[in-house]
């Protein structure tokens, strides 16, 4: 069944066309939440939230739209709400270790754990970014979303996400730099 | 051979999400040579490696997960919290109901009725200008205005002073010593000059102003005068009389008054 068909029917109260939306699309807000909080059960939590949410404005909804789009763009939403309270409240999302601290460059580190440590920095400089270079950078390359597809969940051009999706690469080669020049 | 600005290029082409990093085609072998464009793509690939590696994260927190069973909840969720939502303004139409029922509709509708009544009536009386005189306006002037303006009562005051003071001295001089007497005695005189007495006193003040000096010494002269006059009143002889006639001649009191005089009525406010 195609998703107008099951949005029409969860609109007229059918349970199991919720189920199955649900189903269909469930990963993928899992993708991006995960994207968001590297943290498995935060993700889940976060994507019960997207899919209530949705349900709750499901009567609001304009089939002319692309439900995709608006689905992830509820998820991004409550992505960055939660972003930001949990960093109001000091909560630090990553490893508690400072960036500064990880041995990227320990030259006694083995080649597995080297990739991981590369990992958490990465990780840890990605949370230092500006909000939607963040959004962009972990859709693109977490979610593996592409840019027209980024440009429609967040609702702009295509060219604007190419920008900042840059300017989020080159922040991050700044952030990491140092750790980068050393291991080299 | 691929330049630097080649590379540049295609660096920028991989971070619009244009391409991958592997795609240009000799970039291998111009980083191997540059080292500034080695680092550069030794950066790029750290970072791409790094999200390759997030994105193998996700794929491992995705196993395990019963989507199946999530679903379900989900919409289990969902449907229990629209029944509650439903529900609930029926509920709230209830209480508002039984609230309003008509034996308490009435209540209400007087309580109401007696709120607006009493803020009705309380803003009329509290409202300036009808039960209560609206404050008056602040005046302000400046200290020069201030001045002038008390300079020039000071100075109507002490020409009506004076014009009292000479008519006054006048009937006293132009009388015979007997007459001038008798009229002190008599009360007329001694009354006028208690009177002036009591209006110099009100006086005093205005003709501190050094402009005033002038009138300010011949009102004191006038006032000794009038003093012995108001004390004398009971007991002045002719010969008393007399005397004081002389005293005002002598100290050219009626003169010096109209000269004062003059000179007040001539000086710009």
């Amino acid at each position: 069944m195609e998703t107008g068909e099951l949005v029409r029917r969860t609109r007229a109260g059918d349970r199991q066309a919720f189920v199955e939306l649900t189903r269909l699309y469930q990963r993928k807000v899992f993708v991006l939440t995960y994207s968001f909080f590297r943290n498995k059960e935060d993700a889940l939590d976060l994507v019960q939230e997207t899919f209530l949410r949705v349900f709750e404005r499901l009567d609001g909804f304009d089939e002319g739209r692309n439900f995709e789009a608006w689905l992830l763009q509820v998820a991004k939403n409550l992505c960055i709400d939660q972003y930001r309270k949990l960093r109001s409240r000091g909560r630090d999302l990553a490893a508690e270790t400072r960036v500064e601290e990880l041995p990227i460059a320990d030259e006694r580190t083995a080649g597995g754990e080297r990739s991981v440590e590369a990992k958490q920095i990465l990780a840890r400089c990605i949370d230092q970014l500006a909000e939607r270079q963040k959004t962009i950078f972990l859709m693109r390359h977490v979610g593996d979303m592409g840019n027209e597809e980024i440009a429609s969940v967040l609702k702009i051009s295509t060219g604007t996400v190419k920008s900042l999706h840059f300017k989020a690469v080159r922040n991050l080669r700044a952030l990491m730099g140092p750790h980068l020049e050393c291991s080299s | 051979m691929k330049t630097c600005e080649d590379f540049r290029r295609a660096w920028r082409t991989i971070l619009a999400g244009d391409s991958r990093p592997e795609a240009p085609e000799g970039w291998e072998e111009h980083a191997a040579m540059c080292a500034e464009c080695g680092r550069e793509r030794d950066g790029l690939r750290t970072i791409l490696d790094g999200a390759e590696a997030l994105h193998e994260d996700v794929r491992k927190a995705m196993d395990g997960v019963d989507w199946d069973g999530m679903a379900e909840r989900i919409a289990d969720t969902a449907f229990a919290g629209r029944r509650r939502t439903e529900a609930a303004p029926a509920r709230r139409a209830g209480f508002w109901a039984a609230l309003f029922a008509p034996p308490r509709r009435f209540v209400f509708a007087a309580l109401l009725a007696g709120i607006v009544l009493g803020a009705g009536t309380m803003s009329l009386v509290l409202r300036p200008g009808v039960f209560r005189r609206p404050a008056a306006a602040a005046l302000r002037a400046s200290g020069e205005f201030v001045d002038r303006v008390e300079f020039s009562l000071a100075k109507r005051e002490a020409i009506d002073y004076l014009d009292k003071s000479q008519a006054l001295l006048l009937d006293f001089v132009q009388a015979t010593p007997e007459a001038a007497a008798r009229s002190v005695s008599g009360g007329d005189s001694s009354r006028r000059a208690r009177d002036l007495l009591a209006k110099k006193r009100y006086l005093n003040r205005g003709l501190e102003s050094i402009r005033m000096a002038k009138a300010r010494e011949i009102c004191n002269q006038i006032e000794i005068l009038f003093l012995e006059l108001a004390q004398l009143s009971d007991e002045l002889t002719p010969r008393e009389a007399a005397e004081i006639q002389r005293f005002v001649e002598d100290k050219n009191l009626l003169f010096r008054i109209r000269l004062v005089r003059r000179e007040l009525e001539e000086s710009e406010v």
